[in-house]
């Protein structure tokens, strides 16, 4: 393949992730301004967005820093939640039918956001279907998403350092965006699955433990509620 | 450690996400089928906001600060029917805050 070729499928890729990155700014920047809160320099979290690639184990990781929950159960409820990762593999590898080092850096890529776009894509046209598109569109999107949560550490940082006032008003960014994602991940059918979660988590915080609020929360999903109800 | 709960962190999540490309292994369709790997990303979130926002609304009416805690949910409420952004709604809250503190 033409060097030409490989440069206009990367090109492709790229263009074709501009929605990602245009979603990805506002979030990042609210992370990163999450993240100087609890101290974490532009550079830092920049780095921390750049190794993890996840906004999900990310606002977990702030979540449970702030609540003092200890690490090794963060690091489990992340490993948890990554699992679903699997299943985008999964849907999209019978269409990646490129060298495995590309699919190695694509998947480096692969969140929520870009497995939607790519699965769009092998759905509709199978002319993306090439290793460099998916690389353009994993790797910009890693690139709005590592820019974004310095430019909002480099916001939050300077801003808190202007007033009290403003450092007030960031403090709620953080429970604003759990607000919003959950809002967003609300699904009608898995409503008493939410709810038993919220009487847990604010039982378990209410018993004096909060750091294990979040696991003892996170139990909930287990219980499958059709099969109670039938 | 923090540093090492971050790199071990994302060493796993990048593991969920290349081992499909790698493994050709029927196992992991059954894995990934399990039911309760659907419902536990919602769930997480539930638990982290509950965990987040019980102390820190404790705290602010405690300190009879009420006001701007129930402005600030109604904005982001508001921000998400008008947008249905993550990122935007909570940019929409701290600017909101910034205007409330007369900053």
């Amino acid at each position: 393949m033409s060097q030409s070729l490989q440069i206009r499928r990367f090109g492709q890729g790229v263009f074709d992730a501009i929605p990602i990155m245009i979603g990805y700014l506002p979030a990042a920047i609210a992370v990163g301004a999450a993240a100087a809160q609890l101290g974490f320099t532009p550079n830092e979290s920049a780095l921390w967005s750049l190794i993890m690639f996840s906004g999900a184990n990310q606002v977990l990781f702030l979540s449970g820093l702030q609540s003092g929950t200890s690490l090794i159960v963060l690091i489990f409820l992340s490993c948890l939640a990554s699992l679903r990762h699997l299943l985008y593999g999964l849907a999209l590898r019978k269409y990646i039918q490129t060298r495995l080092s590309l699919r190695l850096w694509f998947a480096y890529g692969l969140t929520d956001e870009v497995f939607a776009i790519a699965s769009a894509a092998t759905d509709e046209t199978k002319r993306h279907a090439h290793g460099l598109w998916y690389v353009g569109l994993g790797m910009s999107a890693l690139g709005a998403w590592v820019i974004g949560t310095w430019i909002g550490a480099m916001i939050g940082a300077s801003l808190s350092e202007r007033s009290t006032s403003m450092a007030n008003a960031l403090n709620f960014a953080l429970p604003a965006l759990f607000i919003a994602l959950v809002w967003l991940s609300f699904r009608k059918a898995i409503l008493p699955n939410l709810l038993l979660a919220a009487v847990l988590t604010s039982g378990t915080i209410l018993l004096g433990y909060p750091s294990l609020a979040v696991p003892i929360g996170a139990l909930a999903a287990l219980v499958n509620f059709k099969d109670l109800q039938q | 450690m923090i540093w090492l709960a971050i790199i071990l962190i994302g060493a796993f999540t990048y593991f969920t996400r290349a081992l499909p490309f790698i493994s050709k292994s029927k196992w992991l369709d059954r894995a990934a089928g399990a039911p309760w790997l659907d419902r536990l990303g919602p769930v997480l979130l539930v638990s982290m906001l509950v965990a987040i926002i019980l102390p820190y609304a404790g705290e602010q009416i405690v300190l009879g600060l009420y006001k701007p805690l129930v402005i600030g949910i109604l904005v982001v409420l508001l921000a998400l029917k008008i947008k249905p952004n993550a990122g935007l709604a909570t940019l929409a809250d701290i600017l909101c805050g910034c205007v409330f503190l007369g900053i």
